[in-house]
């Protein structure tokens, strides 16, 4: 996967060519100045990559995608159920059939 | 992923991509969260969604961000309701929070032993800490939330941390820990002293972590029944 050339550049499609190509990302884990300076990325987006501050890039990627704050919070918020829900679940289900 | 239907729950919109390239058709089960809304309905929705693919006769994979089966309930409701109807249904072992946590900060679970508990229950069944052995404390960001809103972080950490201290003293040093989710980027590693932790301003995806405070004492009996004095 490369980066798309002629649009506004994203770190999305800089990070998932890395996670796609396993050279480059050994390349980038060797010298990221040099990764980066080979793309169509801004000296803004580099230099927040260069932090290497996952919640800098979170952040980052956040603003560029146009996601609500609230996003990441509604993902975050678990996806397990206490031993009471889970038997309001099963009680639930029960109703059901 | 070459399933008939891609469904996911990422937390990132880098995975959703990732994914998206792989399935072009691959749809996010995100779309079930609602501000507001009790997770209970919301877990059964996505369970709902994907079981209902499966009885459409389609070939269904569901992939959700860390380990699958773990903290996951929709993923074993699917595959309960599944099975339950005689159809096949397959969980797929991925890598979780913990698994990163164990290798960033370079703590062996089988060295003193490992307590995992959400953060949450932790606290509503009063659960009994061995201070011997380690423990991890998951989303200490959602303390007490039920449902979709801006968790309460301060208020559910600073009653974690009131807790804690009944167990341990107040200079032992913990850790507010998450994995990177991307290729690059380093882990949130934030060592503290508990007495700290009320005030803290964890990472949303943070996990707690609590070393050991004291070896365990061995039981002299249990040591020569199992013949480990010869």
């Amino acid at each position: 996967m490369t980066e798309p050339s002629g649009t506004q550049p994203r770190i999305v499609d800089f990070l998932r060519s890395l996670a796609e190509d396993n050279e480059r990302l050994r390349a980038y884990n060797r010298d990221p100045e040099r990764v980066l300076a080979q793309s169509n990325l801004t000296a803004e987006q580099r230099q927040i990559l260069l932090s290497d501050d996952i919640v800098r890039i979170r952040d980052a990627i956040r603003r560029e995608e146009d996601i609500p704050d609230q996003y990441f919070i509604l993902v975050v918020v678990g996806l397990t159920l206490s031993p009471t829900e889970k038997k309001l679940v099963r009680l639930l289900r029960r109703l059901r059939l | 992923m070459h399933a008939e239907v891609a469904l996911y729950l990422a937390t990132d919109p880098l995975a959703g991509e990732w994914l998206r390239g792989i399935n072009p058709a691959a749809r996010s089960l995100a779309r079930h969260y609602e501000r507001g809304k009790p997770r209970l309905e919301t877990y059964e929705a996505m369970a709902d969604e994907i079981v209902g693919e499966v009885e459409r006769g389609l070939e269904v994979c569901a992939a959700f961000y860390g380990h699958p089966a773990v903290f996951v309930h929709p993923s074993h409701a699917a595959v309960a309701r599944v099975r339950a109807q005689g159809l096949p249904a397959v969980m797929l072992p991925a890598v979780s929070a913990e698994d990163c946590l164990f290798a960033d900060l370079c703590f062996d679970p089988g060295a003193a032993g490992c307590q995992s508990y959400e953060a949450t229950d932790f606290l509503v069944h009063r659960r009994r800490i061995d201070v011997t052995a380690a423990l991890v404390l998951w989303q200490v960001t959602a303390i007490g939330v039920a449902t979709y809103e801006p968790p309460p972080a301060a208020a559910g950490l600073r009653v974690l941390a009131e807790t804690l201290l009944d167990s341990y003293p107040a200079g032992h040093e913990v850790t507010l820990y998450e994995a990177s989710p991307f290729p690059i980027g380093s882990p949130v590693i934030e060592r503290l002293p508990l007495g700290a932790l009320a005030e803290a301003i964890p990472t949303p995806l943070a996990t707690l972590y609590v070393p050991p405070l004291r070896e365990p004492t061995p039981d002299a009996a249990m040591v020569e029944r199992l013949g480990l004095t010869r």
